[in-house]
């Protein structure tokens, strides 16, 4: 089995006529209930994320500018980012979800979870939010992991076709966390040099791996599974979450980097792998961005499947 | 359309020494119950200097899945030693762990 997190509530964050919107999760669940693939999976039940969890990567202040937003009718927040009535609490209960599929695989209940959320994260500032992203996730899953569990490493793997700056910045100095990231370049955010790799105790444990628009698909992979290999080798990650964006595959509105659906099995594969190796094939996948929804429920189709065809 | 085994091959054309890919062959290797395959591949890696600590893990379980527990218990001693040796505890658990619900020889 694998962890699945889904939940209507996430429809409530409504953007209007934006690229992150909810009819994303509506294609992804209706094509996932097609193929049965859900059925497949536990689906447990979880609540949003608390002010603990939230406040070792965001100011709560921070958090109650969005409450207080989304109270008040909410709007566009930032350049970028929607905010409706409900978006502050279906944010907490992303990043909730995230934070109760690391409890859960830490406990050993299953090795994979797949948490099918939204807002995304992974540009969310530490006081602010920026690019869809209200509160970052994957960040708040990978301190909790640390912080109550006692793991560490942890590695997160970033394929989201932007940078997750967001990411980059909570774990710059920190060596308890290591971040990947592969990320077409140049581009939004305009963060992810290769020379950007972090600092002080966290030197070397930042690892960013720029894509030029035009890259072929084989050198994308081979680079992804070479680099990632050799970043695994050396930080040796007790647990590996995926910042999984969707929107580096090539007619993503938003995106694009020339990827195919089938691609992302070799993506999810080598995470598997790395997993495998270092840290007992426990792997938490929480979706980031993919903006054309039919290919989006495509390309989380197989990256579902390949979590799932990997438990013995 | 290339398989996985297919792709991680032509990868390592470019990069012969890469554990990492050699171990992901070895998996897509005993995927395809090509154990004899995956097996030599795991005991290269075992093999390198230093050795792949991720080998005899993985060695070791698809021994002991094959009926071949002696085989799988010394892969597992040999990594449990290794794993101490660079410093890595967890797998050096994670072999124990295994190494224990193998039972006595």
């Amino acid at each position: 089995m694998t962890l699945l997190y889904s939940d209507p509530r996430f429809l409530d964050h409504e953007t209007g006529a934006h690229p992150e919107r909810p009819q994303r999760l509506v294609q992804i669940v209706r094509h996932l209930e097609r193929t049965g693939l859900d059925r497949r999976c536990a689906r447990p039940t979880w609540e949003a994320v608390s002010d603990e969890r939230l406040a070792r990567v965001h100011d709560l202040s921070y958090a109650e500018t969005v409450a207080a937003y989304a109270r008040a009718g909410g709007g566009r927040i930032e350049a970028d980012t929607v905010v409706s009535p409900a978006s502050h609490d279906v944010a907490r209960l992303a990043a909730g979800a995230a934070c109760d599929a690391v409890q859960r695989i830490v406990a050993g209940e299953d090795r994979r979870a797949l948490c099918l959320v939204r807002p995304p994260g992974h540009h969310a500032l530490q006081d602010r939010p920026m690019g869809f992203c209200l509160f970052n996730n994957a960040a708040i899953a990978a301190r909790a992991a640390v912080e109550e569990f006692g793991v560490e490493p942890v590695l997160i793997v970033d394929w989201d076709v932007h940078h997750g700056n967001a990411t980059q910045d909570a774990f710059w100095r920190d060596p308890q966390v290591g971040f990947l990231s592969v990320h077409r370049w140049p581009f939004y955010p305009g963060t992810g040099e290769a020379g950007e790799t972090g600092e002080g105790p966290g030197l070397g444990t930042t690892l960013n791996l720029p894509v030029e628009y035009g890259t072929s698909r084989k050198d994308y992979l081979a680079r992804f599974a070479l680099e990632l290999g050799r970043f695994a080798d050396k930080l040796h990650p007790q647990l590996v979450i995926v910042s999984a964006g969707f929107d580096s595959h090539r007619d993503d509105p938003v995106g694009s980097l020339d990827l195919e659906i089938e691609d992302f099995i070799d993506l999810t594969r080598t995470v598997l792998d790395v997993a495998e190796v270092h840290a007992g094939g426990r792997v938490v996948s929480v979706l980031e961005g993919g903006y054309n929804p039919g290919i989006l429920a495509g390309c989380v189709e197989v990256h579902l499947r390949e979590l799932l065809g990997s438990e013995s | 359309m290339p398989t996985r085994k297919e792709k991680i091959e032509a990868m390592l054309l470019e990069e012969p020494g890469d554990a990492f890919l050699r171990y992901s062959l070895a998996m897509e290797q005993e995927k395809e119950g090509d154990h004899a395959a995956s097996l030599a591949g795991l005991q290269s890696l075992m093999a390198d200097a230093p050795p792949y600590v991720a080998a005899f893990f993985r060695s070791g379980q698809q021994l002991a899945g094959l009926g071949r527990v002696e085989e799988a218990r010394t892969a597992l001693r040999d990594g449990i030693e290794e794993a101490r040796r660079q410093g890595n505890l967890h797998a050096a658990g994670e072999m124990g762990e295994l190494l224990a619900s193998l039972g006595r020889a």
